[in-house]
């Protein structure tokens, strides 16, 4: 059909803990194809699975994928597609009414159980987060590693791209997707070998358009704020070839998520866990 | 009835103008436009079709009768002398298009979109309203052909800039976009937008697009002179005036991160309200 061979693709990215490799590959080339990523399944028909799936992953991916939309397509981190075969039918359970109880003003409201992950964009990789809900304040919040890889992809040599991810992740989470993009072009310009020096002349003034947005700071205010700025400042060091930390091990950064969400408001919640961003991809514990 | 196909292809540009400044190629939005046609529609569990799709619909519509009331140059499609009213109200049918939008599809995250979007309206209607009223008191009328004719060689923009500023933040948050684009925000996979897919999807972002046009078509009779300028005729004036204003809130969504209500809205209630007063308080004593 005409129209169809008209219309320009637009990828759902799921990754797997051990995708980092893939999901890079695959926003590098959408990036040159000129294509842009899907936020949810339901505006695409394509999606792009990156790494290997655990059990439990691959079930959650398999069920996000039976409800998309036709055409579908199915792809691997290179964007060749594989067509997608019928739908089986979706078989519907009762969807329960959700329950009621008190919220933090003393007001009864319907209180929700909505999980976060781990398939949404912008997202730790093998992570979920399941949120207890009333309107959009986070009223409890439990947390599961759903899928794990021991690999290193973000080793000592690749420090300034790593945390150059993270920034363009939190950016994107805050509704700034021009600045996420352009952290992305600068980490994969740091994978690609672009030298140090050259590359901190191209970080300086992003960094100084990000630390300086009055907006940005206004809406992170407090630890989200301040993992920014201090992720601004590791990348800055990196690049001048001084010594940084490594990223945190990932099971401390989620147990202190529980507590660091409750109380939130959803979108805070969003840049709570962005602001830490995990990889579930490394070792437990280091 | 021109008038409105004109805005229609001018809100074609915006999307167009808007990939142009993510890098894209201009010609993008028609490329998903070919796309989402293509595209089977998804219904989700248990979802209202009927308001989910009166959501949808709402918002071109609402968008299409609003330009019935806006002037290019000296033409307008309906002549109606209370048009200032009558573009309010169908910017506030967009409350409830999305959401209806938002709620009909049965799905948590879209609901949350469909809530920020009230939130939204609660901060940035009051300021807004008193904004587009400061610019009728100076006029003495609610025609925007009137207003527009009423600023014989001083622009209300220049002497009264706060209501003008005012208006174009209201503009940027009644069509959720840029800075006010939390209701279709990231951070929800897309908010009342999420589940809506195909030729649903397209209609709901064309509708966004049209609300956008409008609000920056309707700045130019309000704030900037109408079709007034030399050499140009009145339409051309007016449809240039037009784009310059929709290419500035076009490019605030590359420039600006989003803002939360959950922060703004002790702004819009304790810096935007009174200043809007204040300035329709000064308007006031030099037009009486």
């Amino acid at each position: 059909m005409g129209l169809r061979r008209f219309a320009t693709p637009r990828p759902f990215v799921v990754s797997a803990a051990d995708g980092t490799r893939d999901r890079l590959a695959a926003e590098a080339g959408m990036r040159a194809r000129g294509w842009r990523p899907a936020l949810s399944p339901a505006e695409t028909g394509m999606m792009v699975v990156c790494g290997k799936p655990g059990a439990e992953l691959a079930d959650a991916i398999e069920n996000v994928w039976r409800d998309m939309p036709e055409p579908r397509v199915r792809a691997s981190a290179d964007l060749e597609g594989v067509a997608g075969g019928s739908r089986p039918a979706l078989v519907l359970g009762d969807v329960g009414m959700a329950d009621r109880g008190d919220d933090r003003d003393g007001l009864r409201l319907d209180v929700l159980h909505v999980p976060l992950g781990p398939v949404l964009a912008n997202w730790p990789a093998g992570l979920r987060v399941d949120l207890t809900l009333q309107g959009d304040v986070v009223q409890a919040a439990e947390v599961t590693a759903v899928d794990t890889a021991d690999g290193a992809f973000w080793d000592e040599g690749r420090r300034a791209a790593s945390r150059l991810d993270s920034v363009s992740r939190l950016l994107r989470v805050a509704g700034w997707d021009a600045a996420g993009e352009r952290a992305a072009v600068l980490r994969d310009e740091a994978l690609g070998g672009v030298p140090d020096d050259v590359l901190a002349s191209r970080f300086a003034p992003f960094a100084r358009r990000v630390g300086r947005s009055r907006i940005l700071r206004w809406m992170t205010r407090g630890d989200v704020e301040h993992r920014l700025d201090g992720w601004l400042r590791e990348i800055g060091a990196a690049l001048d070839g001084k010594a940084t930390r490594p990223r945190e091990p990932w099971d401390e950064s989620l147990a202190m998520l529980p507590s660091l969400l409750e109380g939130a408001e959803l979108a805070e919640a969003r840049l709570i866990v962005a602001s830490l961003d995990p990889d579930l991809g490394t070792a437990a514990g280091g | 009835m021109v008038e409105v196909l004109v805005l229609g292809a001018v809100a074609v540009a915006a999307a167009s103008l808007n990939a142009a400044f993510a890098g894209h190629r201009p010609a993008e939005p028609f490329h998903e436009a070919a796309r989402l046609l293509t595209m089977q529609r998804r219904v989700t569990a248990s979802a209202d079709r009927l308001l989910t799709g009166v959501g949808v619909i709402s918002l071109p519509v609402a968008a299409a009768l609003a330009a019935l009331v806006v002037p290019v140059g000296g033409h307008v499609a309906v002549d109606a002398p209370v048009g200032l009213v009558w573009f309010n109200a169908m910017e506030v049918v967009a409350w409830a298009s999305v959401w209806l939008a938002g709620w009909g599809v049965n799905s948590a995250f879209a609901l949350v979109g469909g809530y920020r979007f009230i939130a939204q309206g609660l901060a940035y209607e009051l300021p807004h309203m008193f904004a587009l009223i400061t610019a009728a008191l100076a006029a003495h009328s609610l025609d925007l052909r009137v207003i527009g004719e009423a600023q014989d060689g001083l622009w209300f923009a220049v002497w009264m800039p706060v209501a003008f500023a005012v208006y174009l933040i209201s503009a940027l948050a009644m069509a959720f976009w840029g800075p006010f684009g939390h209701p279709l925000g990231g951070d929800l996979a897309g908010g009342a937008a999420l589940e809506l897919s195909g030729p649903d999807r397209l209609v709901f972002l064309a509708g966004r697009y049209g609300l956008l046009t409008v609000s920056a078509a309707v700045a130019v009779p309000l704030f900037l002179g109408g079709g007034s300028g030399p050499l140009l005729p009145g339409w051309a004036w007016s449809l240039v005036k037009t784009a310059a204003v929709l290419a500035l809130l076009v490019w605030t969504r590359h420039r600006l991160p989003v803002l939360r209500m959950d922060r703004f809205m002790t702004v819009a209630w304790t810096v935007l309200i009174p200043a809007t007063l204040l300035q329709m308080l000064v308007v006031g004593l030099v037009v009486v």
